[in-house]
């Protein structure tokens, strides 16, 4: 009996070990903090050159929030998959982050503008309310100005597919084909 | 070249840590004189040279990150050229591999301490260093494989990220080094008990080499968690200071087996009682301390001050303890028995209430435990998520911890293995007339507060007054001075102990935060005071940008009030700095948020309020047990007990 009793801590230390080695292999990892959170006051802008200066309440339905500057190269990166999105009647808020206006519009000029409109964030305040590293970052919101996802670094097809296909159609929003969007390959990016 | 250096100390270390297991092992075995030998001599100079090449390594680091050196990954990652020169040295142990870095270390430090001034049962000595070299050859391994600090990075970036910024505060520059002595102190007495198991020594000798060890160790946790908690109060603005986070409960863990084990090594080590329990108990604290170290590192368990997740580190750390734990037990299965079923003792005696309160304390781990890996049962056994908070801990593990604080201010006035409760109930009349009038002040205090609160405070009247008796009463009678600071150190620590049961019982005691949107103008009313928010200004740091909130006091001495909100660029984080007001009474705390607009267009802010009774009493309970820790080890080493008793022991070893 004594013996038994000697041995059950191996026991149970054994079973605790399995569980965490358990654990350790079907982790989920973390989860945003932003997501499932109200999009917060932002201190937008008017950017200057802009057609239609935009303002959150003013949305109907999901829409995408892009943080981006022309000075940032993956935004070079992910352009064409918005300019896609776009044509696909996907809203896109753009904001731009940092920069001077006279280069973002060259930017837009050169390839192509797929925002349905634009604000400025010029100090990063915009940013610093959602917590944005730096562009490119992408957050899916929806009707209720609920924040449904976030990806930083560039969209590309697989991340549209892995993080905001699923959420865009549970939101409601205009069906995306994906096979019309470009071929952009893997994220580069790990948020 | 530096990276390449540090890299070669720690290869270096771990080929000392290997030879120190093996050469100290060997020189255990040598005949009748075991541990006098060559052998032994040359297993200690083992141990040193790991302190010099694991000391020289930690050195290195401290260098690369004064010198901004953003070509090794580790110092890009956790430093930035525009940081205070004190948290540069500190981003040596802010992240994963550096803190690995400082833990192998201490792990080294104290393989030496036990080679110098260990059991004095040279045989002993032996064997524990030698066991102590495999759990530095575990942890040293797992820095030169999988968590190098001195990893080059290419490119290299200009300026470095950040160290985050929640931890470029005072208090966790000393936190880490203060928890991992504690942590990693306890691996002695996890060598010793081991040692003892293969060696077969006695159970009292066992339990009077390994208690010094562990009393030091579980004395720097306590600064440790109390550092720890302090932080939390004051930097993450969550209006608290334990929250039963599985990173707490991983250091909550081990200290409560460390309280249970220093005291029950006494009753082994005085009495011959409950030996086998002691030894469970010096294996199980530091097996506790490496499932910590794992639950906080491989990223099983969600938690705000977790470090990046890495499954990698996960596995080696789940190797460690599998092969501590497993060694550990294994001898505690087959050996334990020799241990000897322990001398007897009378239910009044000191014995008993020391074993009692052991199994309480126990048992509240026991629960911290069940309630820190059931999300990971659950998880494994495919149920729907769950998440484990603080009711849990309070229906469970607080109340366990009140019948500890219950029989605590007893013991000490009851006589060893035969017992006799009168006398002891004599001496402790005045405390029991305090009593009384205890639980009325306690239910004023926290009037229409919890029952939890008024029980706390009762407790802690109780325990303050236990202590109180026993400095009086017990302290003058003793006749050897170094009995005398021992009993001072204990009677230190318990009203230490009372302090902390009064500060939460006021903590729990009071209203919940006020958590509201305030717009400019708008007021919120916490514990008496009002504060109206005036205004809400934009902010700019040397390494952040953010706001500040102004709001008027009205109550008390009025005054303003500002806390901030800070988004640090570099490292990307928002955190929150909170404002406080203290006083004697008690102390204002005000944390302000995100801003958020309302329907009307008004931008109104988060603010956090929440008036904090007694704050202070924690505090200075944490103070008290940690300089009832020290007391009592000066009064053991000042004693010389152990050197005695080992005398004594070489004599009979010799009449053999």
């Amino acid at each position: 009996m004594n013996r038994i009793l000697m041995a059950a801590p191996l026991m149970t230390i054994a079973l605790i070990l399995g569980v965490m080695g358990y654990a350790l292999f079907n982790n989920k990892g973390g989860i945003d903090p932003q997501v499932g959170q109200p999009v917060p006051a932002l201190p937008l802008r008017d950017f200057p050159g802009g057609e239609g200066d935009f303002d959150p309440a003013m949305v109907e339905g999901p829409y995408l929030l892009n943080f981006w500057a022309s000075w940032c190269p993956p935004c070079v990166v992910e352009h064409p998959l918005l300019q896609e999105l776009h044509d696909q009647g996907v809203p896109i808020m753009g904001v731009v982050y940092k920069d001077e206006p006279a280069d973002a519009n060259r930017f837009l000029n050169r390839l192509g503008d797929p925002f349905a409109a634009l604000a400025a964030d010029e100090e990063g305040r915009v940013g610093f309310e959602l917590g944005v590293t730096g562009p490119p970052e992408t957050f899916l919101v929806d009707a209720d100005g609920i924040v449904r996802a976030r990806w930083r670094g560039a969209v590309t097809d697989q991340v549209w597919v892995s993080v905001f296909e699923d959420e865009w159609n549970a939101a409601g929003g205009a069906p995306v084909d994906v096979r019309q969007l470009p071929s952009l390959g893997a994220p580069a990016s790990a948020s | 070249m530096i990276a390449e250096i540090g890299r070669f100390l720690i290869a270096l270390a771990l080929l000392a840590c290997v030879a120190q297991t093996i050469l100290a092992w060997i020189g255990a075995n040598k005949g009748g004189k075991g541990g006098k030998g060559a052998m032994a001599d040359a297993g200690r100079a083992a141990s040193e040279i790991a302190v010099l090449a694991g000391g020289a390594a930690m050195l290195l680091l401290i260098l690369s990150f004064v010198r901004s050196d953003f070509s090794i990954a580790y110092v890009a990652a956790n430093s930035h050229v525009d940081k205070p020169l004190a948290y540069k040295i500190a981003g040596a142990w802010g992240g994963h591999e550096g803190s690995m870095l400082l833990w192998c270390w201490i792990l080294a430090l104290f393989g030496m301490g036990l080679a110098k001034i260990g059991p004095l049962n040279s045989a002993l000595r032996s064997r524990s260093v030698s066991f102590q070299g495999l759990l530095q050859s575990l942890f040293f391994a797992f820095l030169a494989f999988a968590s190098n600090p001195f990893e080059r990075v290419s490119p290299a970036p200009i300026q470095g990220s950040d160290l985050n910024p929640i931890l470029q505060d005072p208090a966790l520059v000393i936190h880490p080094p203060m928890l991992y002595i504690g942590y990693v102190g306890l691996s002695t007495a996890f060598a010793i008990a081991a040692a003892g198991l293969v060696q077969k020594s006695n159970g009292r000798e066992l339990a009077g080499a390994l208690r010094p060890w562990a009393l030091g160790a579980w004395t720097s946790l306590t600064a440790g968690i109390a550092l720890g908690a302090w932080w939390a109060y004051y930097e993450l603005g969550w209006g608290g200071w334990w929250f039963w986070d599985p990173v707490e409960n991983a250091s909550f863990m081990p200290w409560l087996l460390g309280a249970a084990l220093i005291h029950s090594a006494i009753a082994t080590e005085k009495r011959g009682a409950f030996p086998g329990w002691t030894v469970f108990l010096a294996l199980l604290a530091y097996i506790l301390s490496i499932l910590g170290a794992f639950l906080v590192r491989s990223g099983v368990i969600t938690s705000v001050h977790a470090f990046a997740l890495d499954p990698e580190r996960g596995v080696w750390i789940l190797g460690m303890l599998g092969v501590s734990a497993v060694a550990g037990f294994t001898l505690f299965a087959f050996r334990a028995t020799s241990l000897g079923e322990g001398d007897g003792f009378e239910p009044d005696s000191r014995e008993a209430f020391i074993g009692a309160n052991n199994l309480f304390l126990a048992a509240a781990a026991g629960v911290v435990l069940v309630g820190t890996l059931m999300p990971l049962f659950v998880d494994a056994l495919g149920l729907p998520t769950l998440s484990v908070g603080a009711p849990y801990y309070n229906m469970s593990a607080t109340p366990l911890m009140m019948a500890a604080v219950i029989l605590m201010p007893l013991a000490p006035f009851l006589p060893w293995t035969n017992g006799g409760a009168k006398p002891a109930l004599k001496q402790l009349g005045a405390a029991f007339i305090l009593l009384p009038v205890a639980v009325v002040t306690g239910a004023f205090i926290s009037f229409g507060a919890p029952v939890l609160a008024v029980v706390g405070a009762a407790l802690g009247a109780w325990a303050l007054a236990g202590a109180v008796m026993d400095a009086v009463r017990t302290l003058p009678s003793l006749a050897v001075r170094s009995a005398q600071i021992a009993a001072a150190g204990r009677t230190i620590a318990h009203a230490g102990v009372g302090l902390i049961a009064l500060g939460a019982a006021a903590d729990a005691s009071r209203p919940v935060d006020q958590n509201v949107a305030l717009a400019e103008g708008e007021s919120v009313t916490v514990g008496g005071y009002e504060l109206t928010l005036e205004g809400v200004r934009g902010i700019e740091g040397p390494n952040y940008i953010g706001d500040r909130a102004r709001l008027l006091i009205n109550g008390g001495e009025g005054g303003v009030i500002e806390p901030e909100r800070r988004f640090y660029v570099a490292a990307d984080q928002t955190t929150r700095e909170v404002a406080l007001r203290a006083g004697l009474a008690g102390e204002l705390y005000v944390s302000v948020g995100e801003a958020r607009v309302r329907e009307n267009g008004v931008t109104a802010f988060e603010v956090r309020g929440a008036y904090h009774p007694l704050v202070w009493m924690l505090s200075l309970g944490a103070i008290f047990i940690v300089l009832g820790g020290l007391t009592a080890l000066y009064a053991r080493i000042a004693s010389g007990a152990p050197r005695r008793e080992g005398k004594a022991q070489a004599i009979a070893e010799a009449a053999e």
